[in-house]
């Protein structure tokens, strides 16, 4: 049986080796069983356009191959779930006013490969896709946050690491700020595991109303509706020959290189935005059901088989209706091009003028960049998805075999690590070596940073980056209710222990949110692993799951007892290695959404008044194992933290209700540089600018002092007012957990702890300023 | 009615419109090219944003938008035109600010030393003339955040600034929290000649401010430990004075 | 000696193509074709030509075509800024990169207007002057 296409491939009778040197000549990652797999799916010789598109479709970046049966293990459904995994972005339920239900859709993406080659274009394109995943379920896109990794930055590829930061973070910038999303939260890391391999990751947040929400599926009864493509014109993005090119002068020749570089067009992006948001108003005012989906890797095809074989329908498009950037493409570059801005919508045909005109006049996409537009390219059938060319069917199945994908079933080895705490003398002077942790530009400001991005734009903003521990926003002009996120995951914990490094990550996430005052509702996670053939990095990525669902079942939704905070968007980017074997520390990034009820009761990291008291809970233990104190001494140790995670969920919780009472002045938690940097950070504030100081008296210890100081163990410190202690106390008790008075705020400028250090702010600001500048220089 | 317009890039329109509204008046958001009821305005908006993606050089091929040509009838005509950051830029590469329609001054790249390129954090303006415009009746200080890699205002004619200066137009300067001009970085963020934020004409019905009003309107937008809420912000009465005088003339 | 760097980028340049609408819209239909530099000149004690062309922060192989001569087809447009504080690039290029020849950077962008018919300097003026540069702290030279 067969298409009777002439670029129809007899895979059924060529040998292995011939279809090894097939897929070679043509650059396809399929192994030749999966290619012996699609004859078997299909019933019959695929044509060169469907190989492609099973290349891409059963690549693990589309298919999670190796990672969709473990990820079964994180929770993904729930009260707060509006809409799980599954679209374009998932939905924690917000708040309700009346009829009217709001949700937060989230989305978590990573970019990581193409920043490490052309950091500004992949950093861009990454907050591009991001975006478009959460515009596309009929969203206000409203905050983004980024977190990034990159290699060291004194290492021996550090004019490389540095070049790519310096790129990553204009590029980001510069395509988040003329589109108008403002940067709510984010975080870095300089290690030298992402030396060959950096970390681009963008998580993005968008507001909606429950009955507005735009499904990515053909609406039902959608037989006969029409499928519209929508912006950039098609071009051979994704199609390249060799990535990466040798230094040639003035070769314009290069056509071969233009497919590798994704182009970013956030000005057509800010259009296209303002497009779709008056093509949902009026599908609204006329109550007209659209379905609608972004593109990304596998372009149209991608997007349209899975807008139809989530509608149970199947379609039949023209790819020479496609709107390209150049003739002479081959069909199925048009078909499965990773083309930016581009979005596939389908509606009923009394719509579709609407659609064009509101795209192609009214918004003007011809002029805004060259060949954009929208265009009818096919229609929505009860048969197979089919994809035509000059006339012939060069794609022709079910929707679902299109999109089934593969699944793998891969195991992890186990294997030996040899970590050990090192023997190291305690400190001369504590404040020296407070300052050397300060500067580090792991824990220095990141300010040289967040103020390249906007973080005012849509005048939203209620706590912005440096403020505190999360961002907030009031995403509901005239209401309280308040949105917090913050994005979280230390490398080189996961380095000792994947499964511990996790669960910190988690843990950690939910802290920030709590110290603002903010609940926990939701998460998103992203597994930036290492190559997942071979098997001890594909362990590091089963006990990375574990621990995410360990701790988020553990660490349950504070109003919903014994039910976990969802996963409601998440990602696997695989294959971070350099072609040397480097690879990058197992990274699970966790980005958590929090609600606070009234944005007014917020509190934030800054030190509000002297004579204050200063609280700490948390109980300091020795887990010094990928500490910052230990990284400054060269060192990574092997003493992880390792949670008690009902003690956290009782600390977490009791921290919030704390806020909410009105009990806490100020707040912030311990994490990377100890109780050190937490209370340094508290003097401080955002600017540095902080004139309040501290007088703290540590208890008696077995500990070191060292540790009392650094160990990073989680926990808080809260300034709150000493006329309060009872009822303080009375919550704390409710919640079972214990707190230690460290001190008192003063009117001195300095930090001082009675016979062990005493650091004046000025020197602290000098050195906790200087450290990611100097980073980056 | 006020006309908020959206160039194609613009990204502050919503925020702003808002703002208009919170202050009395009533807002539409106007797409560059929708010219059906543009002489009916009361007032216009030119908002914040990336109009063009700032290519070439920002607000430099949007001043050349039909619509451009248009204000330059309205404010000849006396209609209050009030240009936020990218609108600021477009107003002064359409020369309606100082006001003469011809090309007087720049808004240039920022002179910076902790960020390179776009620079976004909360400063202070000082307004710095008694002249009666129609943006005046505002607090003598306010915090106000700027979000901007072009803002200098900078220009080669010699005497054009001892010129404005002299006429009052000088409106809005950067200045410390207790009201001095500022004299450097920070205070000044982008080291604007004069420390200068924002100018008006000679009339007193056209400014081009590069701080954002809008995204201070509300005082749930200052940053730092307060308890603020819904209620009005500084920056509003940069709207309030607007409709007064729209109400007044 | 002096070095000059001409750097364009080998993918679609969006800037270059919104010039060339902003162009035609201004009435100048006879432009056809807009391209777009990025130019560095250099002042150094020793040939630097052969490393500059190698240096990631001016030149990125993957996307970037680097020359070092205007090479115009058509007319050339120099637009830099009268006061252009290179210092931060110069103190990468010197310190973080090592290249410490180099005693002074200037940059700027280079602008190639291809014309229907023949080169017309006189359109060339009027385009610099009505949009390509901002005389208030922007300076144009005319080339080819």
């Amino acid at each position: 049986m067969s298409l009777g296409a002439a670029d129809e491939v007899a895979i059924s009778s060529m040998s292995d080796a011939d279809i090894s040197t097939f897929l070679k000549e043509h650059l396809l990652t399929l192994s030749v069983d999966e290619c012996k797999k699609v004859v078997e799916l299909l019933g019959r010789d695929p044509t060169l356009t469907e190989v492609h598109i099973f290349n891409i479709q059963w690549s693990e970046h589309c298919s999670y191959k190796s990672s969709k049966q473990w990820l079964k293990m994180l929770p993904t459904s729930g009260p707060t779930v509006m809409l799980g995994v599954g679209e374009d972005a998932g939905i924690v339920r917000f708040a309700q006013d009346g009829e009217d239900v709001y949700g937060i859709a989230m989305s978590h993406e990573s970019h990581n490969h193409p920043s490490q080659v052309v950091p500004y274009e992949g950093a861009a394109t990454g907050v591009g896709g991001n975006i478009r995943d959460v515009l596309c379920m009929g969203a206000r896109v409203i905050a983004c946050a980024d977190p990034l990794r990159f290699g060291d930055p004194n290492g021996k590829e550090k004019n490389r690491v540095k070049y790519i930061a310096n790129q990553v973070v204009d590029g980001i910038a510069g395509y988040g700020n003329p589109l108008g999303v403002p940067v709510l939260a984010g975080d870095v890391y300089f290690n030298s595991s992402f030396d060959d391999n950096c970390l681009v990751n963008v998580v993005t947040l968008g507001v909606i109303k429950e009955k507005d929400i735009i499904h990515s599926a053909a609406p039902p009864n959608s037989e006969g509706h029409d499928i519209i493509v929508v912006g950039k014109a098609t071009d051979a993005s994704g199609f390249g020959g060799a990535a990466f090119a040798s230094v040639v002068l003035d070769d314009e020749q290069e056509e071969y290189n233009k497919g590798a570089v994704q182009v970013p067009d956030p000005f057509l992006k800010n259009i296209l935005v303002r497009a779709s948001e008056s093509v949902f108003a009026a599908a609204r005012k006329k109550k007209v059901t659209l379905g609608f989906k972004d593109m990304g890797a596998g372009g149209i095809m991608c997007a349209t088989s899975e807008l139809c074989e989530s509608g149970g329908v199947g379609a039949d498009i023209d790819l020479e209706k496609v709107h390209v950037a150049v003739e002479g493409l081959e069909p199925y570059v048009i078909a499965c091009a990773e083309t930016q801005e581009r979005f596939a919508w389908i509606c009923p045909p009394k719509f579709t003028s609407t659609i064009l005109r509101i795209y192609n006049e009214e918004f003007e996409l011809p002029r805004v960049a060259a060949g954009a537009r929208a265009s009818v390219v096919g229609k929505v059938t009860t048969g197979d998805y089919v994809l035509q060319y000059k006339g012939k069917p060069i794609c022709k199945a079910p929707a679902s075999v299109v999109t089934k994908g593969i699944e793998y079933t891969r195991v992890g080895g186990s294997y030996i690590t040899t970590f050990r705490e090192p023997t190291l003398k305690e400190p001369t002077d504590y404040g020296s070596m407070g300052l050397k942790i300060l500067r580090h530009p792991n824990v220095a400001s990141k300010a040289s940073i967040y103020k390249h991005y906007d973080t005012e734009v849509q005048g939203l903003a209620v706590v912005r980056p440096g403020e505190a521990d999360a961002g907030v926003q009031a995403p509901v002009p005239g209401k309280y209710w308040g949105v917090a996120l913050s994005v979280d995951h230390n490398p080189r914990y996961s380095r000792i222990s994947p499964f511990h490094g996790a669960v910190n990550g988690v843990a950690e996430a939910m802290r920030n949110v709590a110290c603002v005052g903010a609940t926990p509702i939701g998460m998103t996670d992203c597994l930036n692993m290492g190559n997942p053939e071979t098997s001890e990095h594909f362990r590091d990525f089963i006990e990375s799951v574990e621990g995410l669902s360990v701790a988020s079942h553990k660490l349950w939704l504070k109003d919903y007892p014994e039910k976990p905070v969802p996963f409601v968007a998440g990602n696997v980017s695989f294959y971070n290695q350099s072609a040397a074997g480097n690879t990058i520390d197992p990274s699970p990034i966790i980005g958590c959404v929090g609600k606070i009820d009234d944005y007014r009761k917020v509190v934030r990291t800054q030190l509000v008044a002297a004579g204050s008291n200063l609280l700490m809970i948390g109980e300091r233990k020795d887990e010094l194992g990928g500490s910052v104190y230990y990284d400054v001494h060269n060192e990574l140790g092997k003493h992880v933290p390792e949670l008690d995670l009902e003690v956290q969920r009782r600390e977490m919780h009791a921290v919030i209700d704390l806020i909410d009472a009105g009990l806490v002045k100020s707040c912030h938690d311990i994490s990377d540089g100890g109780l050190f940097v937490t209370v340094a950070e508290m003097i401080l504030g955002k600017d540095a600018d902080g004139k309040i100081g501290v007088d703290v008296t540590l208890g008696a210890s077995e500990l070191a002092v060292s540790r009392l100081l650094f160990s990073e163990t989680p926990g808080y410190v809260l300034e709150v007012d000493f006329s309060n202690m009872k009822e303080i106390e009375k919550i704390l008790g409710e919640h079972q957990v214990a707190s230690t008075v460290l001190g008192t705020t003063t009117n001195d400028a300095e930090f001082l702890i009675k016979e062990v250090l005493e650091v004046s702010v000025a020197s602290m600001a000098e050195a906790w300023t200087s450290g990611v500048v100097e980073a980056m220089k | 009615m006020i006309a908020v317009l959206m160039f194609p890039g613009s990204n502050c329109e919503n925020e702003t419109k808002l703002a208009c509204e919170a202050a009395g008046m009533k807002a539409e958001i106007v797409r560059w090219n929708d010219v059906s009821k543009l002489g009916s305005y009361s007032g216009y908006v030119l908002p914040g944003g990336w109009s063009y993606e700032d290519r070439i050089r920002a607000g430099v091929i949007a001043s050349k938008d039909k619509v451009v040509a248009f204000l330059k009838e309205e404010a000849a005509a006396g209609k209050p035109i009030l240009g936020i950051c990218n609108g600021c830029q477009i107003l002064v590469e359409a020369g309606l600010i100082p006001g003469s329609g011809k090309l007087e001054m720049a808004v240039a790249r920022n002179e910076n030393p902790l960020v390179s390129g776009y620079y976004c954090t909360w400063v202070h303006m000082k307004k710095t003339s008694s002249k009666k415009t129609a943006f005046s009746a505002v607090d003598e200080v306010m915090a106000i955040p700027i979000a901007h890699g072009e803002g200098r205002f900078v220009t080669k004619d010699k005497e054009l600034l001892a010129a404005l200066e002299e006429n009052g137009q000088i409106l809005f300067r950067y200045c410390d929290v207790g009201g001095e001009i500022a004299k450097a970085f920070p205070d000044n963020p982008n080291g604007s000649t004069d420390a200068i934020a924002g100018i008006c004409n000679k009339e007193g019905n056209v400014l081009a401010m590069m701080p954002h009003p809008e995204r201070a309107s509300w005082m749930r937008q200052l940053p730092g430990e307060h308890a603020g809420g819904e209620e009005a912000g500084p920056g509003l009465k940069i709207f309030e004075s607007m409709k007064r005088y729209i109400d007044e003339n | 000696m002096k070095t000059e760097l001409f750097v364009r980028l080998k993918v679609v340049d969006t800037t270059a193509l919104t010039a060339l609408t902003a162009i035609q819209e201004m009435g100048f239909k006879e432009v056809i074709g807009v391209k777009r530099d990025v130019y560095y000149a250099f002042e150094s004690d020793s040939d630097i030509s052969k490393e500059i062309v190698g240096v990631d922060v001016l030149v990125n192989a993957n996307k970037h075509a680097a020359r070092l001569s205007s090479d115009v087809d058509g007319v050339g447009i120099l637009v830099t800024d009268v006061e252009d504080d290179c210092s931060s690039l110069l103190h990468t290029l010197t310190e973080r990169l090592g290249i410490s020849s180099i005693s002074h950077v200037t940059r700027g962008v280079f602008w190639m207007l291809q014309f229907k018919g023949g080169v017309d300097r006189d359109f060339a003026e009027k385009i610099a002057s009505g949009l390509l540069c901002n005389e208030h702290y922007q300076k144009y030279e005319i080339l080819g």
